[in-house]
């Protein structure tokens, strides 16, 4: 047993725009994306910023205004060189579905890898957002073992 | 010493995910299923790989379990998600910025990690603590390379109602209320509404998860400002997908004295799954309010 439950949420930084929920909302197919609205984030000092929602993990947007370009190096699986790479999980059966949706929204991207046997990844796609952050969307070997979602509230 | 207010003890699994979601938030034909893992990369696996197992609290699964190229060491967590640690000879500090990960724990593992973090001599401190609603705990964290982490905790005391001590509030006489007045009353920490069809009285603890709820006239509703659900004059929540609500608002039995004063017992507390008219407490005159609405 773990000490730690689950992953529960991640802040990353992008384009202040409505062009990165929708990239989110089209390639992840279906995340519910949500402002946090000034009146909240304001009273701690923060700015509005978009959240995506998916199952029990929220993805959390800042805005990034340091206006340096973030995807000038022509990379697209990384996120190991000072940084993080975020991974969703997808049905071994609607994987080709991520590829489609990238190849359509023109966003490139690696693979799909296939990972070792003995582990618990099946395969892998690679890509960045507007922002630069890097992403992977997988299928899992333990899929069927594994998934232990947090339990909900009922009332 | 203790320098954050600590959960209650149990065990108890976390009742939302982040940020208060709940899984059945998600947008309707979601592709992906849910967050699997996160890869992080480090100087020194060996350093990272213990920090992330015995100062976090991962379960090792192995090494070089997957088709990253370089040496890598995947932990898990009890819900299956993974960090995967993977060896980089090309690392530069990440500068600080907001992008940051969290650990959600049970109320007795974040004593845990509590008591071993300040065990390593760590100060423990929370960037947001002033801004968290109540039950809602978190600690700041900075892995061996300045990867950013918080570790946080739901306690039991962020979902059960907390009652007041002010007992019996006179709330004046009924006849001044019109029909559409919302009245709030620190003492006893609830608003009076009058409706058309009698008084209602709306415990102010968000049903979601215990934020104070205020209500903004310009738009005729209640609104948590911790996670924004909304609640209409009735205390029914507002009807839109997200809305993170987890019910109709409490109520408090509503009363009138002899002189016709509307007396609210706030030491009892009423659940209720909806709003039906019988809920608002007619006057004993029983004249029907003016509408305003
Ligand atoms: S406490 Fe989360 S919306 Fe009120």
């Amino acid at each position: 047993m773990a000490e730690v439950e689950s992953i529960s949420h991640s802040g990353i930084e992008g384009p202040d725009s409505r062009a990165i929920e929708l990239f989110y909302e089209e390639v992840l197919g279906g995340a519910r994306m949500e402002t946090c609205s000034r009146s909240y984030e304001g009273n701690r000092g923060g700015d509005p910023h978009p959240c995506g929602v998916i199952g029990d993990y929220v993805f959390v947007i800042f805005p990034d205004r340091s206006g340096k370009p973030k995807f000038d190096d022509g990379r697209i699986r990384g996120g190991i060189d000072g940084d993080v790479r975020h991974a969703f999980s997808v049905s071994r059966e609607r994987f080709g579905e991520i590829q489609q949706r990238l190849t359509e929204r023109g966003v490139p991207f690696e693979g799909p890898v296939v990972h070792p046997e003995r582990g618990p990844l099946g395969e892998s796609i690679y890509f960045r957002d507007a922002g630069g952050n890097y992403f992977e969307v997988c299928w899992r070997r333990d899929a069927g073992i594994q998934y232990a979602p947090v339990p909900v509230s009922q009332g | 010493m203790e320098t954050q207010i600590l959960p209650r003890e149990t065990d108890e699994l976390p009742r939302y995910g982040g940020h208060g979601s709940r899984p059945e938030e998600t947008g309707k034909g979601l592709v992906v299923e849910r967050f699997s893992h996160l890869v992080v990369g480090v100087t020194k696996l060996d350093v990272s790989e213990a920090w992330y197992r015995d100062v976090v609290g991962l379960d090792l699964l192995g090494r070089d379990l997957t088709a990253e190229p370089n040496p890598h060491s995947v932990l898990q967590t009890n819900t299956g998600q993974m960090v995967i640690l993977v060896e980089s000879k090309s690392f530069d500090r990440p500068p600080r910025n907001s992008r940051h990960q969290a650990f959600l724990m049970t109320p007795n593992a974040y004593r845990r990690a509590y008591e071993r973090l300040q065990g390593m001599g760590m100060i423990i401190s929370d960037t947001h603590e002033g801004h968290r609603a109540l039950g809602n705990y978190s600690i700041d964290l900075m892995d061996p390379d300045g990867h950013r982490f918080q570790i946080q905790t739901y306690g039991p005391e962020c979902h059960e109602y907390q009652p007041s001590d002010a007992g019996v509030v006179d709330c004046g006489p009924a006849e001044r209320y019109k029909s559409g007045d919302v009245k709030p009353f620190k003492q006893g920490n609830f608003y009076l509404v009058r409706l058309r069809e009698g008084f209602l009285a709306l415990n102010r603890w968000c049903t979601h998860m215990n934020g104070i709820v205020v209500y903004q006239k310009a738009h005729w509703h209640f609104y948590c400002p911790y996670h924004y659900a909304t609640y209409d004059r009735r205390g029914e929540p507002s009807p839109y997908p997200g809305n993170r609500a987890g019910g109709p608002l409490r109520l408090h039995p509503v009363t009138f004295s002899n002189e016709g004063h509307v007396l609210v017992d706030t030491s009892q507390v009423i659940e209720r799954s909806a709003y039906e008219p019988g809920q608002a407490a007619v006057p004993p005159s029983g004249d029907p309010a003016q509408a305003v609405a």
